[in-house]
């Protein structure tokens, strides 16, 4: 075989894994039994670690470039912090075992992004990997909704309107994988050659808008509208293309805002049935204090007869709180925080209207977890991602820039950056150094501008230096000639004086 | 440049550590003023609280039924405390990290209070204790 044939196969094969490695996030943070817990948890680490092998294979029979410095020694601070946490963590397997998953989602797409380096195609090949996983979640999710409605939707409360699961744990899990891929699929619309491909990328963003939008997650809905925006800038886009992407974004965006809107809260909040959520323990005795006032509502428990809360597309659906006590919880071991992978353990939900184990903020998440150092070194990390943005000279790379700003923006409502059961975790640390893989050679090509420039600038400098000594010596040369007259016109004077 | 990396890397160790017990004195301290406050663990008892990782003595004050809590895991460790006695509330907690907990109760007198006021509870706490024992 020879090696260009293997590199074909094994680059096939990093793309089949990378679509298999989404499926199996999906399932495994989804509620369809089994397929969730008992299959797609376990599958997830296997499909990872394939991916992680078949990734270092291609990395050996390929040429390599390389991953920015300011990049790679930030996310090996960021990393190394996390290993040293453990010393101080609440949980010390518990970050251990984290780390290595993380550690893995960062090996594969730093090697991917050497790869990319060189290889600039590749990026198209993973990117394709990461929306087919997407897409075949999301008509894994259209199934469910046909086959078991009660799972597929959220049902309406007295509080929020209907909203669509598909198999996600929640309406968010699912709404934020898609509003990643979005600008990806914005790309592969105007790459499209034919009019099938063309039908098929509408088609592909039809499901995945209807999907989103279904779900009534907002900050997805902004997230897929800002990072098609950013696709948009970034891409090299002649100027009549770029009005009409911008365009179509805001419109899907209003579009999208309107549909939100539309659903209203039930009247009285639904009988769910037993097997998909099983009934609260009963009060135990008159005694029992949970029940009345329950130890994970206490703040914000509505009092009798207060107005029940209603979600709109402007309330903070209780985040607002829980980022407060986060932040509370922060101050108390601010410098270095709980412990790498311990948001959850270490997060205590106290809020009447949040329903997570998690701030949902990975930037408070990170906080709590590694402390002001480790978001710093996350913060040094991303802004040396973000500032490849401007270097981005092919449209894949433009859709990874619009993931990286839609990602940075979800990360505002939800935890997921550190966690890779999220699954819109792997898809965005991909596309992220996948950009910086990418825009390597042109980073190359600017250092080396940049030290001709300086060549230039110090040949120029030494010419001038040259020209200045040329004239400092002939100018030394006047002032001696000038000096020599000045003592000649003396000399004579005193001689003048001594014959008077 | 490596040495320069090993010093950060055992100053961050050495803070990390210092923050993590300076949190642990600072919550247990909180803890065990709640618990005098508390006086004897029978005294003023208003309700309970049964939940899967810690079960709670929850005390009155005046018309507060819930002013004064105290939450205790299987170990007899007070893991969180609460203080409603202003009309807020506040917290001191060491449910992250149970083991640096260091004010103590005997656990079986809280089982004993606990099962006066809530007699289906008993069954609970002996299943847990065959499954511990298991």
């Amino acid at each position: 075989m020879t090696q260009a044939r293997l590199r074909e196969q094994l680059t096939g094969a990093v793309q089949a894994l990378t679509a298999a490695l989404v499926v199996a996030l999906g399932l495994g943070a989804g509620n369809s039994y089994p397929w969730n817990i008992p299959v797609g948890r376990p599958l997830r680490w296997i499909v990872l670690g394939e991916l992680l092998g078949a990734a270092l294979l291609l990395a050996l029979v390929s040429r390599r470039g390389r991953l920015g410095t300011r990049t790679a020694l930030a996310l090996g601070a960021f990393l190394g912090l996390g290993l040293l946490s453990a010393a101080w963590s609440s949980d010390f397997g518990l970050t251990v075992g984290r780390l290595a998953t993380v550690a893995a989602v960062f090996a594969v797409a730093c090697v991917l992004a050497v790869l990319a380096a060189v290889r600039r195609e590749l990026v198209e090949v993973v990117l394709l990997g990461v929306v087919l996983g997407v897409v075949a979640l999301a008509v894994i999710g259209a199934l469910e909704l046909w086959h078991d409605p009660d799972r597929a939707l959220s049902p309406a409360t007295t509080q929020s309107p209907a909203r669509y699961n598909g198999i996600g744990g929640n309406p968010n899990t699912m709404a934020m994988l898609i509003a990643l891929v979005v600008p990806a699929v914005v790309w592969a619309i105007l790459e499209a050659a034919g009019r099938v491909r063309l039908i098929a990328a509408v088609g592909v963003l039809a499901l995945l808008y209807a999907s989103l939008v279904g779900s009534g997650s907002r900050g997805a809905l902004l997230g897929a509208f800002v990072g098609t925006l950013a696709f948009a800038f970034a891409a090299p886009l002649a100027r009549a293309t770029f009005v009409r992407v911008a365009a179509a974004a805001v419109l899907l965006a209003v579009v999208g805002v309107a549909a939100m809107a539309y659903p209203q809260p039930a009247e009285t909040n639904p009988v769910i049935p037993p097997e998909i959520v099983p009934p609260a323990t009963p009060r135990l005795s008159p005694l029992d204090a949970q029940p009345v006032l329950p130890l994970e509502s206490e703040v914000g428990l509505p009092r009798v007869g207060e107005e029940p809360f209603e979600r709109t597309l402007l309330t903070s659906s209780g985040r607002l709180d829980a980022w407060r006590g986060a932040l509370d919880q922060v101050l108390d071991r601010p410098l270095l925080g709980y412990g790498f992978g311990t948001e959850e353990r270490v997060f205590v939900d106290r809020y009447y209207l949040h329903y997570s184990q998690r701030p949902e903020n990975a930037y408070l998440g990170t906080l709590l977890q590694v402390g002001l150092v480790g978001l710093a070194l996350l913060l040094a990390l991303l802004a040396a991602i973000v500032a490849r943005i401007r270097l981005v000279r092919d449209a894949a790379s433009a859709a990874c820039a619009g993931a990286v700003v839609c990602g940075l923006l979800l990360a505002v409502g939800q935890s997921y950056l550190t966690s890779v059961g999220s699954p819109a975790m792997v898809p965005f640390w991909l596309a992220a150094l996948l950009l910086v893989g990418a825009t390597e050679p042109q980073t190359a090509e600017r250092l080396g501008q940049r030290e001709r420039d300086e060549g230039e600038v110090e040949a120029a400098r030494g010419h001038a230096e040259a020209r200045l000594d040329v004239v400092g010596s002939q100018q030394q040369g006047v002032d001696g000639e000038q000096d020599d007259d000045a003592c000649g016109r003396a000399v004579s004077a005193q001689r003048q004086a001594r014959a008077d | 440049m490596l040495a320069a990396a090993l010093v950060v890397a055992a100053l961050l160790l050495g803070l990390g550590r210092l923050e993590r017990s300076r949190h642990a004195e600072e919550q247990n301290d909180g803890i065990a003023r709640v618990r005098a406050t508390v006086g004897p663990l029978g005294s003023s008892l208003s309700g309970f609280r049964f939940l899967a990782r810690f079960q709670c003595l929850v005390y009155s004050r005046g018309e507060n039924r819930f002013a004064l809590e105290l939450c205790v895991d299987r170990s007899g460790r007070i893991v969180e405390a609460i203080d409603r006695r202003s009309g807020g509330t506040e917290y001191w907690s060491l449910r992250e990290d149970p083991e640096l907990a260091d004010v103590r109760v005997d656990r079986a007198e809280v089982e004993r209070h606990i099962v006066r006021m809530c007699p289906v509870c008993e069954g609970i706490f002996e299943r847990d204790a065959q499954r511990a024992d298991l």
